[in-house]
């Protein structure tokens, strides 16, 4: 450590972040807790691929038996490999967004519960740099545990027989990451946004909770006419068509601009090759500029925030 | 007033703060009344006043964390709102109760204050502050399993790495035991005497300012009704055998 140049506010502030995870141990559990979800979801992936082909070998074997000459094709046959990492896609959407609302959460309450910011606020760096500097340490904090999802699904797949993935499945399979890291770093920050905006714990954990729930479910639904259970299955509208008729074409055209969750899927779905079509630039920008506001937000939240009130309470 | 014109013969220069006509309004409700407050630099100041009578209000105030709806505030020569990272560089500020980050080292907790202060020798700082505070040896030990006494010296340090002209201390006794309060006292005593820092204290322990503090002022209602040098102030009130009994009259009637 070189303690005898001024170290920059931001870089003092993202590491400070990321000291804090590691010792109250948030960021092994998150790795630990998500690289368990990863193995979990290659192994139900690996195991739905493995008996499928192992019916249709049976299946074969006995129509072959019995002199049938025209069999079906293999079901599998024009299936990405990729399949097997389907349902990583429900799990970043549902426990993935969850936490990562909590890690936004933890970061402002923690200071707060300390007592320690009015300390923060009356040093010189100020408060939008405050704020910048814990956006990135979350941000650090997600891509480190992305990172390490990506490298267990990469060793995952050196250990499953006969699954061999190319140099373009592997870039295929970090574009995934790529998108599943920029719709968490949208959660992370409306944690923060509501962990400075609300002084109620309970409340200000409460209402990004809420928010995940509109965007993945209540703004989808009303857009599609589709059931909160068929919308977390990973598929696209085109399997699943959404409801005709004026008012789901006009909740649509307002409503899916907002509809993160089903960007996030559509986009999860193509990276994965499991349904290949042309790729949507607008839903990932949608994505990040959804992350963008909602740190402009925490800002402007910042700016609103009263620490006399706070160490009055 | 008094206070300011004598302090300012004794040390020639402008005030360390400088409070002008400044009101505070929240939610419709005034909590600051026209206050006017002229502190030299050298001096220990208690503000003193009882629970709600907007001290710590001024204090956010002072410290740059609430702009006041009207007034004018300086400290060191430089305005709270247009020059607040000046003030901000020149100012040390403990609240209450803080208790820090509890799974980082006292070492961790002092580092990321001073960098965010801007100290270049951050090593050489915190352990020049700890032994200043004879608190060496517990750099490496992490927060949880400090005292509130062992936690307050941390605060103290954390306020006085980057060797501040004005130091704001919100409630300094608070929780503490008789020997905790003691060592704080002498600190405070020792950073005025030998580093030549401004003290602004908000305190309830009148026992404690009347050993510490070279001037006072007490707030009733978020307005000033007295402001003055400890030692005026007895003379003043020859009749009462304590500061509390000062105080109380005070607060009963107010004094000009």
């Amino acid at each position: 450590m070189n303690s005898s140049r001024v170290a920059s506010p931001l870089r003092t502030i993202v590491a400070h972040e990321l000291r804090t995870l590691r010792r109250e141990g948030t960021f092994s559990t998150l790795l630990g807790i998500f690289s368990a979800v990863t193995l979990f979801a290659v192994f139900i992936g690996w195991s739905t691929r493995s008996t499928t082909l192992a019916i249709y070998a049976a299946t074969v074997a006995t129509l072959k038996a019995a002199g049938v000459s025209h069999i079906a094709p293999n079901p599998l046959l024009g299936v990405s490999t990729l399949a097997i990492f389907n349902n990583l896609i429900i799990y970043t959407l549902l426990v993935g967004a969850l936490l990562a609302i909590v890690i936004g959460h933890r970061s402002f309450v923690r200071d707060r519960k300390s007592g320690v910011v009015p300390l923060l606020l009356s040093r010189p760096a100020g408060r939008p740099l405050y704020i910048a500097g814990k956006l990135c340490g979350i941000n650090v904090a997600l891509l480190l545990v992305i990172l390490g999802m990506f490298v267990v699904s990469a060793l995952s797949t050196l250990f499953i027989p006969a699954l061999h993935l190319s140099g373009g499945e592997f870039l295929s399979l970090a574009a995934f990451y790529a998108v599943s890291f920029v719709y968490l770093t949208f959660f992370a920050a409306i944690g923060l946004l509501f962990g400075v905006y609300m002084s109620n714990e309970s409340l200000a954990l409460l209402a990004p909770v809420l928010v995940w729930i509109a965007v993945v479910f209540i703004l989808p639904e009303l857009s599609t006419g589709q059931n909160p259970v068929s919308l977390l299955n990973p598929v696209t509208l085109a399997h699943a068509p959404a409801a005709s008729g004026a008012f789901f074409s006009s909740a649509r055209a307002i409503l899916s601009p907002f509809s993160f969750g089903q960007d996030y899927t559509a986009l999860a779905l193509h990276f994965l090759r499991i349904s290949p079509g042309p790729f949507d630039i607008g839903a990932i920008l949608a994505l990040a500029a959804a992350g963008v506001v909602a740190g402009a937000a925490c800002v402007f939240a910042l700016q609103k925030y009263s620490t006399t009130a706070d160490q009055i309470a | 007033m008094v206070l300011a014109m004598e302090s300012k013969q004794r040390h020639g220069e402008s005030p360390a703060i400088e409070v002008r006509g400044v009101t505070h309004a929240y939610n419709g409700h005034t909590v600051l009344h026209d206050l006017n407050l002229s502190i030299p630099a050298g001096e220990i100041f208690g503000f003193l006043g009882h629970n709600g009578a907007g001290k710590t209000t001024t204090m956010s105030i002072l410290t740059t964390l609430l702009r006041q709806t009207a007034g004018e505030v300086k400290i060191a020569g430089f305005n709270t709102l247009s020059q607040s990272i000046d003030v901000r560089k020149r100012i040390g500020y403990l609240p209450e109760n803080v208790t820090f980050y509890n799974d980082l080292t006292a070492y961790e907790n002092l580092a990321y204050f001073a960098r965010l202060s801007g100290v270049e020798e951050v090593d050489a700082k915190i352990d020049e502050t700890l032994a200043f505070l004879d608190f060496r040896g517990v750099e490496h030990k992490r927060l949880k399993t400090f005292s509130k006494g062992m936690r307050q010296r941390i605060g103290i340090a954390q306020a006085i790495l980057h060797n501040p002209a004005v130091l704001f201390l919100d409630e300094p006794t608070s929780g503490l035991d008789p020997m905790g309060i003691k060592n704080l006292r002498d600190i405070i005593l020792r950073l005025n005497r030998e580093r030549g820092m401004t003290i602004f204290m908000n305190t309830h322990l009148l026992s404690e300012v009347g050993k510490t503090c070279t001037s006072i002022g007490v707030l009733s209602m978020g307005k000033l009704i007295y402001s003055d040098t400890m030692e005026r102030t007895q003379k003043k009130f020859p009749d009462e055998a304590s500061l509390e009994e000062i105080y109380v009259r005070m607060e009963t009637t107010e004094v000009s």
